[in-house]
């Protein structure tokens, strides 16, 4: 009887400690995590004086806006926000519906040759964007898009879509057959299999993907660099990589404009954080 | 008549009209060219009051490697920042991308203001090599090579003011590091290292040398003299410890900081660091050019050029016409700025003075001796590792030379 007790104590007591040592390794890689956030944060509020003087790890001394003051007094942010914004929940909404549609012809309906349409889709994602530029330039001063958000809106949805068709049509490949024909049996045509049954099923799958569409094309550079050039047309990036001049870097506005630029995607970021999560564990349970 | 006239003027007035002035650059809005560019643009609309102007910025790096496939477009600037070199706007000037502006730059008499070494990389031949032909854009700033110091450490360590010569320098860098401090902050992370390397053989080079190396005329040998000279004083002085040891971790961020934080009594820079170091510094300090040198790494700045396909190539010549006035000018000199046409007298402030009367010194001995990087594609890279690796030891200064050597030949032959 003692003994037993003395073990289970022994054994509680192992396991406290393991939760401790898990706490705390959790706690060290938190703050890891943190430090670049803290680096940001502390030199976007100090003066270029403070900076240099006091280094990149002290706190600001004092706090100022100045760095601030000197991004939001050299671009239109508002602007870049709203273009920023534009460009990347277009191509996540569009580009979402456009795979859904080719992926349920190429899952469900098993049009022929679907293995080659599959296999050229990823192909084009792998392709390097710097192979695709110079048509991509081409075809958009061809139909007058040059230098319009809309240019970079539509390459992005094809770009995007195209991987989106690849990852969808491989999930449907795997639906249910039975579903399907219970639908047809029921006398569903294709369209109401397709928004009835095969659209509310896959929600998660797509919540997750309009999220990572929504992050990926917000965080594009190469391609919107080329095609937007004046400033009323730039995505918040470009304007980023502009601070950064051929010999001069102004750290703490460039820690400014980063910590702005930041912020819409912590936003969306914790709007649709409930939806990513749901998204990745969708099926686990079943 | 009367018809005829107004005809004519609708025909002006609507191609003004409709159309956008375009102005493309790349410079950093803490720039003083960019803060003087803002006193042309004013300037500019005054004196046309009916012309739309947009003044679109873009990066550095943007237009590195956009250039070209911006200018192919029908939709270009009417005006626009060029990097110089035979790799930039040499390459844009030999695809037909960017008119030839002799004619202009003769007529409007730009080619008296702009002369020697500050004009070579404005010329371009048929084949896109810098030094000579016509001119394919007009530069409004210059930069070049010298040396920061901190007044107040000088004072405390037993020194008065900055060397004279060369010897007096070099003694003052094993004053202070008897000491135990780093004379020099520099790095080879990025470019102070390869600068100061360019200087060392600048000082001991002549004007030919120089020359046919960087426009790539005749056979250049750079496994001797004055290379030779630079490279093994700059091998001497990362031996001695002046550099720091730790050079190719350091970014230019980190040296300019460093500086300012009052670490090093010197620091050897571009004159791109003046306007930092003088908002942010708390010490006395001062610029001197690297004594006793014959010659003084530095260079005329990016080029305004016009675009072959740009609508509006008059107003491009009057935007060119305004940056280079004395007003603008003067204006880039006050904000510490090297403008290449500008009044040194003129300046208030002692230190920017000072700054541009270097660089009068520098113009009038025309002793401009570019960045070593210009004449094949490449390069920059390449003499980045090997300082790097001269830096911490790895190599020495003749193999380094011979292996540039090597590399150089085999760039300007294809």
């Amino acid at each position: 009887m003692s003994t037993r007790r003395r073990r289970d104590r022994r054994v509680v007591a192992l396991l406290t400690t393991r939760r401790w040592a898990l706490l705390i390794v959790a706690a060290l890689v938190a703050v890891v995590m943190l430090v670049p956030f803290y680096l940001l944060v502390s030199n976007a509020f100090k003066t270029g004086a403070d900076y240099s003087q006091r280094g990149p790890l002290a706190l600001p001394e004092p706090w100022t806006f100045s760095a601030f003051d000197r991004y939001l007094g050299s671009v239109d942010y508002p602007r870049l926000l709203t273009n920023s914004v534009l460009i990347a929940g277009v191509v996540a909404v569009v580009g979402v519906a456009v795979s859904m549609l080719s992926a349920y012809a190429i899952g469900i309906g098993r049009v022929r040759g679907r293995t080659w349409v599959v296999f050229v889709l990823l192909m084009a994602t792998i392709l390097p964007q710097e192979a695709l530029i110079y048509p991509l330039f081409t075809g958009a001063q061809a139909v007058g898009l040059q230098n319009s958000v809309w240019s970079v809106v539509i390459i992005f949805i094809v770009l995007q879509a195209a991987f989106g068709t690849y990852l969808l049509s491989s999930v449907l490949g795997t639906f249910p057959a039975e579903l399907l024909e219970a639908a047809r049996v029921d006398g569903a045509n294709r369209w109401v299999i397709l928004t009835r049954i095969v659209a509310p099923v896959l929600r998660p799958t797509m919540s997750v993907l309009l999220v990572f569409f929504f992050v990926w094309t917000w965080n594009e550079f190469f391609i919107p660099m080329i095609m937007l050039i004046t400033p009323d047309a730039q995505t918040i990036p470009i304007a980023l990589a502009a601070l950064k001049g051929q010999n001069t870097l102004d750290v703490t506005q460039l820690a400014a404009a980063s910590l702005l630029s930041l912020l819409p995607t912590l936003v969306f970021f914790f709007l649709f954080q409930r939806t990513l999560t749901r998204g990745v564990t969708a099926g686990a349970v079943k | 008549m009367l018809a005829l006239a107004a005809g004519l003027t609708a025909c002006s007035g609507s191609g003004s009209d409709d159309e956008t002035f375009t102005i493309l650059q790349y410079e950093t809005t803490s720039t003083a060219q960019y803060r003087g560019w803002q006193r042309a643009l004013e300037i500019f609309r005054e004196e046309h009051p009916d012309v739309e102007v947009e003044f679109a910025s873009t990066s550095f790096d943007s237009i590195r490697s956009n250039a070209k496939i911006l200018l192919t477009g029908d939709d270009v600037p009417d005006v626009m920042l060029v990097n110089t070199g035979n790799a930039d706007g040499g390459q844009l000037a030999a695809q037909g991308l960017i008119d030839p502006l002799t004619d202009v730059v003769e007529e409007r008499g730009w080619d008296e203001r702009i002369t020697g070494s500050v004009r070579s990389l404005a010329v371009y031949d048929e084949t896109g090599h810098a030094g000579s032909g016509d001119w394919y854009g007009v530069p409004n700033v210059a930069s070049f090579f010298t040396f920061y110091y901190n007044a107040d450490l000088l004072a405390e360590h037993g020194f008065d003011g900055p060397p004279e010569t060369m010897a007096e320098l070099e003694a003052m860098f094993d004053a202070f590091l008897a000491d135990g401090v780093t004379p020099v902050s520099s790095n080879a992370g990025e470019h102070a290292v390869l600068q100061t390397w360019w200087q060392l053989i600048s000082a001991v080079a002549d004007r030919p040398a120089i020359d046919d190396f960087i426009f790539v005329d005749g056979e250049p040998d750079v496994t001797s003299g004055a290379f030779l000279e630079g490279t093994q004083h700059l091998q001497d002085w990362i031996e001695a410890g002046y550099l720091g040891t730790q050079l190719a971790g350091i970014k230019a961020d980190e040296m300019e900081r460093a500086f300012i934080a009052g670490e090093f009594p010197f620091m050897a820079n571009g004159t791109w660091s003046f306007a930092r170091v003088s908002e942010e510094a708390s010490f006395e300090w001062g610029t001197f050019a690297f004594p006793e040198s014959a010659l003084n790494a530095g260079a005329s700045g990016h080029l305004w050029s016009v675009p072959a396909n740009a609508k509006n190539k008059d107003l491009a010549y009057d935007w060119i016409e305004t940056t280079l006035s004395p007003e603008v000018q003067n204006e880039i000199a006050a904000l510490g700025g090297i403008p290449v046409a500008g009044d040194t007298a003129s300046i208030e402030d002692p230190r920017m003075r000072e700054l541009n009367e270097q660089f009068d010194a520098i113009r009038e001995r025309d002793a401009l001796s570019f960045y070593p990087d210009y004449p094949v594609p490449g390069l920059l890279d390449f003499q980045m590792s090997g300082l790097q690796a001269l830096a911490n030891g790895s190599t020495d200064a003749a193999s380094f030379l011979a292996d540039m050597q090597e590399f150089y030949d085999s760039g300007s032959q294809s």
